[in-house]
């Protein structure tokens, strides 16, 4: 412990002096039965990284600052190369790099972007915390096992928020402050034993506490200059000069004492926006960037266990927007799935203006299909084979419009061209009618040319069996009376003809045999 | 020296003719004459089957329904039999009725209508990559080479049939298909082999393989 003039009367460094010399204002608490663990995501790098699309090749900064002195908020890396670094005013900036692209700091934005960062994270645990301005709390103890340990969780963290395309330092830790100040270090830190924690956290500098810098200076000037000194200080005198809420930081940053944290609640449903850098009508870049939103919708959902059935996705430019609402057969969670979908209707989608603004709005949430697993493991791939097919209607309708993709199904009906109909794929069902019939129908009969009275079709057709009366449907207005025919042509083909009997002369081809 | 050379020739993408592959899976035609003369005796499980015909309507459809009927009887447990039938870009609309008389299984019947070949290629190509398909039917006009080659790929790689309806006119060309077949029609209506992975060219009257005079 370095000597120090100042008038604080510094106590040997043994640990019993604190309990001896303890008054009863400020006891030692006794450590709380409940374990826990905290994991902290600190998402340092969001002022810049709420401008998603910046182009690495290009130097862009993010300023704060009164209008008059503008600073360097932080810049990417391009920036920094042409020896660009936080707190440089903005004239310095722009000598240094003249083509620098620049925006002004948005905290609203940040905050919000937190907030979905929040519903994100619910997916990993029920207890989502929001620490401003960039920092998430996670209490992890109960997910350890769905997750598959300590490591696959933090691993499916870390491989989420980069696929958002955020960075953040993830430190876990046993109580929620150390959880953040060991953040501050700016270094990724897996501290689960609460037994080491004193000795990991007497090293950090003070600077790594929340505390302000005017109390930062102080302690600094008494010779107290990690967490460790003030550590080694007595209870009541270092809480009557720096003030009990400070002690009380240090008891709970140690875990001498639950901290409560405020909980996140997650909205009933999605919505975010992200802002483009430059307007744009490149749809591989509208996709790029949607993407990010797209794999925050899937941590909400998850956290939901729900999924969406149709989420409109609305391209903002300068005085209006175009919606685009992708419709599913069945809901989903799946961000890939969701993307791949959407790069195929973008396809085929016009683009009025080139656009500035995106948003993603999930709708209501809906069950996702098969969520209550099926008990015996050999009904499962039957199970993903019925999930690819529905998939595969969604993806064939993205593409090629929605009527475009159809089932059939029978009706019991005598006449031929009301037998069936176009119905959802899968919806299919009915009896068997009449037999006899051919493959292939004509949605509307064509009239055949007569040639000597016989019906042609490239060719005299030769009538193979027939007739087959169908008399039916005065009821309705669209009554047939009718004469049908198998008959072949020269070719080979056989076809279905029919003879209207009200006017004998007139042939029509209803179906084809194949 | 030799044996790298075997080695080489024992990769099972390389087709010798005069060789059988040595495991063809197969699935019986439904036609006694015709499982004759495919080699493993019946339609390949995987990979592209092409029917070349004069004209839309000419027997195509009569060929393959035992094939559909066998899809659509789900005999192989949950696992198996619960995907699509699927069509893509027929000529025609399928008449349901027709099928149901034909024991195929109509809520299983995908019917998807492109505007055009590009696009039922690339329909026919979703198909067979997502699991959720037992066959898939397709109509198309002109296709390339490489396309057919996709298709062919696709089919091997995710172990399904591709049966590929063409006009007749591409007999001109070449293809990578497993199996390649023409139907004849007119005067003297003939199914013709024109090539069989591991089998020999051949042909059979379509009265021999209907049997029935009427076709």
């Amino acid at each position: 412990m370095p000597s120090s003039p100042a008038s604080l009367p510094l106590f040997p460094a043994s640990p019993g002096t604190e309990e001896e010399s303890a008054r009863p204002e400020f006891p030692l608490p006794s450590a709380p039965l409940r374990k826990q663990l905290w994991l902290c995501l600190d998402f340092h790098r969001l002022p810049m990284e709420v401008f998603s699309d910046s182009d690495p090749s290009r130097a862009f900064a993010v300023l704060q600052g009164e209008s008059g002195g503008l600073r360097i908020c932080q810049c990417n890396e391009r920036a920094t190369r042409d020896g660009l670094h936080p707190e440089l005013p903005l004239n310095a900036a722009l000598a240094l790099s003249p083509a620098l692209e620049m925006r002004e700091r948005a905290p609203g934005r940040e905050a919000e972007t937190l907030n979905r960062l929040a519903a994100w994270a619910c997916q990993f645990t029920d207890m989502v915390s929001i620490e401003p301005p960039h920092r998430l709390l996670l209490e992890i103890r109960g997910s350890l096992k769905l997750f598959g340990g300590l490591e696959s969780l933090c691993r499916q963290a870390r491989a989420g928020v980069s696929d958002m395309g955020y960075t953040s330092v993830l430190v876990v830790a046993p109580t929620p402050r150390a959880a953040l100040w060991l953040c501050n270090r700016r270094q990724d830190e897996v501290a689960t034993e609460a037994a080491l924690l004193p000795d990991r956290l007497s090293e950090l500098p003070l600077a790594c506490t929340d505390w302000p810098q005017s109390l930062r200076e102080r302690l600094n000037g008494m010779g107290v200059l990690t967490i460790g000194d003030c550590l080694r200080l007595p209870r009541e005198g270092f809480a009557r000069r720096l003030g009990p809420r400070r002690l009380r930081e240090l008891d709970a940053a140690l875990g001498r004492c639950v901290e409560t944290r405020r909980r996140f609640f997650v909205p009933p449903v999605y919505h975010g926006e992200l802002e483009l850098l430059a307007e744009t009508l490149d749809r591989e870049r509208l996709c790029r960037a949607m993407a990010r939103l797209v794999e925050e919708m899937q941590g909400f959902l998850r956290g939901w266990q729900k999924g969406v059935q149709r989420p409109v996705f609305s391209f903002v430019y300068g005085e209006g927007r175009q919606r685009l609402a992708l419709g599913l057969a069945e809901p989903s969670a799946d961000a890939a799935f969701l993307l791949d979908l959407l790069a195929e209707r973008l396809e085929n989608y016009r683009l009025e203006q080139p656009v500035t603004d995106l948003m993603l709005d999930s709708g209501l949430l809906a069950d996702l299909p098969g969520s209550p697993r099926g008990l015996f493991a050999d009904t499962e791939g039957a199970g993903r084979d019925a999930v690819a097919g529905r998939r595969l209607v969604d993806r064939l309708r993205a593409r090629l419009g929605r009527d475009a993709v159809n089932g059939v199904c029978l009706l019991a009906e005598h006449r031929p061209e009301a037998a069936w109909k176009f119905v959802e794929p899968g919806a299919g069902c009915g009896q068997a009618g009449n037999p006899g019939r051919p493959f292939w129908i004509l949605q509307d009969p064509r009239e055949l040319s007569c040639r000597d009275g016989r019906p042609w079709l490239e060719g005299v057709l030769e009538i193979l069996g027939g007739p087959e009366r169908i008399e039916t449907g005065w009821w309705d207005g669209r009554d047939a009376a009718r004469d049908y025919y198998v008959a072949r042509n020269p070719t080979g083909v056989r076809v279905w003809i029919y003879q209207q009997r009200r006017s004998p002369e007139q042939w029509f081809l209803h179906g084809v045999f194949g | 020296m030799k044996q790298p050379l075997d080695e080489l020739l024992s990769h099972p993408r390389i087709w010798r003719a005069h060789h059988a592959p040595r495991d063809i899976q197969t699935f019986s035609s439904g036609h006694p004459s015709l499982d004759q003369l495919l080699p493993g005796g019946g339609w390949p499980r995987s990979g592209l089957i092409e029917i070349l015909v004069e004209r839309w309507g000419t027997g195509e459809l009569r060929l393959i329904v035992p094939l559909l009927k066998h899809f659509s009887r789900n005999e192989q447990g949950a696992a198996d039999g619960r995907g699509w039938i699927a069509w893509i870009g027929p000529p025609y609309v399928p008449y349901a009725p027709a099928l149901a008389d034909a024991e195929i299984d109509v809520a299983r019947v995908l019917l998807v209508h492109p505007r055009d070949d590009g696009e039922v290629l690339w329909a026919t190509e979703q198909a067979l990559r997502s699991s959720g398909c037992e066959v898939v039917l397709a109509w198309a006009e002109r296709v390339a080479d490489p396309s057919l080659r996709r298709l062919q790929l696709a089919a091997e790689d995710n172990g399904l049939p591709i049966i590929l309806f063409r006009p007749v006119s591409s007999l001109e060309t070449a293809s990578p298909a497993a199996l390649r077949l023409h139907l004849a029609a007119g005067e003297q209506a003939r199914l013709v082999i024109v090539k069989s992975r591991g089998g020999q060219p051949a042909s059979l009257p379509i009265r021999d393989l209907f049997g029935r005079t009427d076709a």
